[in-house]
């Protein structure tokens, strides 16, 4: 039994061994679960998404303009939208804003971090958040293009129509002008769409954007009566 | 006051003082209800294998108990005389002319032999094409239950009057250690009860009681707990 105080001694190690395991399992779980808190919080890849819509409606902008110079009517989304098409340059404006400003953002995070980390996060949610939005609506209709035919979306913009369903006929017409944008009939359509609704200077603004790019005489007479 | 504890978790075989545990009792029934002529007790070590051979050969006339170390010489003298039932003990280490001899005779249906073994040399031995061609009855005696254990150690406190000794919080850390091994619960009790008592001869306050860290001592001198 001379071991006695050696056995007292070894157990008092392994006890302080169990202490100090446990203390790192408890400081690994919970450095772990830190890690993952802070992780899904700041969430990186916002970023990176929000570029890349800057760049891809800075792609489609330019797009357009190598369309207007081709004398190829534009599309209708953009074109009918006119809400778009008063803020056209607003548009432009604001993707240049938004990208000078997120280059700004980014030049006084540099500098700033501390203060202000918060309201950069704020201001980068609600635009990617816009954006998403938009980015929606045109997966949206996109995904419907590839399913759908000029004549379908036509007719489904015709039957919406006579059913005096106007908004939907419009965004038919928009759709079908996604297939097709140099036939005058959509454009008609879109135009008495936007008479029904009561908005005859849009549909002017409309029929004359047309024959900006196209002749038509059906197209003319409607621009005639509209403007008696 | 704990000498005599240690006295009855020393290592002895004492058919006597039988400890009916449900693995015990199912085993030894199979073991005399069979009539093969060839038997099989398998098990891990220190199960109490042997304990239970001994108790078989209680309940069977005309048995005897020899070792697996025996010469061939010596098993064909045990032969020779009026013996009905052999019982081998470790028969891992029979030779394989012993073996051999075992086969043919358990052909002949003139004797009867139980092999007691461990559990790894048995699978080995029970898959060679002779042994498994053949009926052989198979009882393997299982490690005992912690309701086992508690039942087991209480009887054996309550002859020496120390059942207060324990709580069922020590009754469970002991059965953690030993995993219901009946050699292993013999050892760790005696061990447990020395320093016990070398505590009470050198006046250890600390350890004139049952705790955990004596519990812990007792497991890692008999190298049941990692240091």
């Amino acid at each position: 039994m001379n071991n006695f105080l050696e056995l007292e001694n070894k157990c008092k190690k392994l006890k302080r061994k169990q202490i100090i395991k446990f203390i790192i399992i408890i400081f690994v779980t919970i450095t772990i679960i830190l890690g993952i808190t802070l992780s899904l919080k700041e969430k990186p890849k916002y970023k990176k998404i929000e570029l890349n819509n800057t760049k891809k409606e800075i792609i489609i902008t330019k797009k357009h303009k190598v369309q207007k110079d081709n004398i190829v009517p534009p599309m209708m989304e953009i074109q009918f939208d006119l809400n778009k098409i008063k803020d056209m340059s607003n548009i432009k404006n604001k993707d240049k804003k938004e990208i000078t400003h997120n280059k700004k953002i980014e030049n006084k995070s540099t500098k700033n971090k501390s203060t202000k980390n918060k309201e950069k996060n704020k201001e980068k949610k609600e635009i990617t958040h816009n954006k998403k939005i938009e980015n929606k609506q045109k997966n949206k209709i996109l995904v419907e293009q590839k399913t759908i035919t000029f004549e379908k979306a036509l007719n489904i913009a015709k039957k919406a129509f006579h059913k005096h369903n106007y908004q939907k006929s419009m965004k038919w017409c928009k759709i079908a002008s996604k297939l097709d944008n140099e036939k005058a009939e959509i454009w008609k359509l879109y135009a008495l769409n936007l008479l029904k609704l009561n908005q005859k200077d849009k549909a002017i603004i409309v029929l004359k954007t047309y024959l900006k790019y196209k002749k038509s005489t059906e197209i003319e007479n409607l621009l005639k009566r509209l403007e008696k | 006051m704990y000498q005599q504890l240690i006295k009855s978790f020393q290592d002895k075989i004492n058919v006597d003082n039988v400890f009916n545990s449900l693995n015990f009792s199912t085993a030894l029934s199979s073991l005399i209800d069979s009539k093969s002529p060839l038997k099989f007790l398998i098990g891990k070590p220190g199960v109490g294998k042997t304990f239970l051979i001994n108790l078989y050969q209680k309940n069977t006339p005309g048995s005897i108990i020899i070792d697996g170390l025996i010469s061939n010489e010596e098993f064909n003298e045990i032969l020779n005389q009026q013996y009905e039932v052999i019982i081998i003990d470790e028969a891992q280490l029979l030779n394989i002319k012993t073996i051999e001899t075992i086969r043919i005779l358990t052909d002949n249906n003139k004797y009867q032999f139980l092999l007691s073994m461990h559990l790894k040399d048995a699978k080995e031995i029970l898959e060679k094409d002779h042994f498994k061609s053949r009926e052989i009855d198979v009882v393997e005696l299982k490690e005992i239950t912690k309701e086992d254990m508690i039942k087991y150690l209480n009887s054996i406190l309550f002859l020496n009057n120390a059942n207060h000794l324990f709580s069922n919080r020590e009754f469970k850390t002991i059965y953690k250690y030993t995993k219901g091994n009946f050699r292993y619960i013999k050892k760790f009790l005696k061990t447990l009860f020395e320093l016990l008592d070398f505590a009470q001869k050198n006046k250890l306050n600390k350890y004139e009681q049952i705790n955990k860290c004596l519990l812990t001592m007792t497991a890692i001198k008999l190298g049941l707990e990692n240091e």
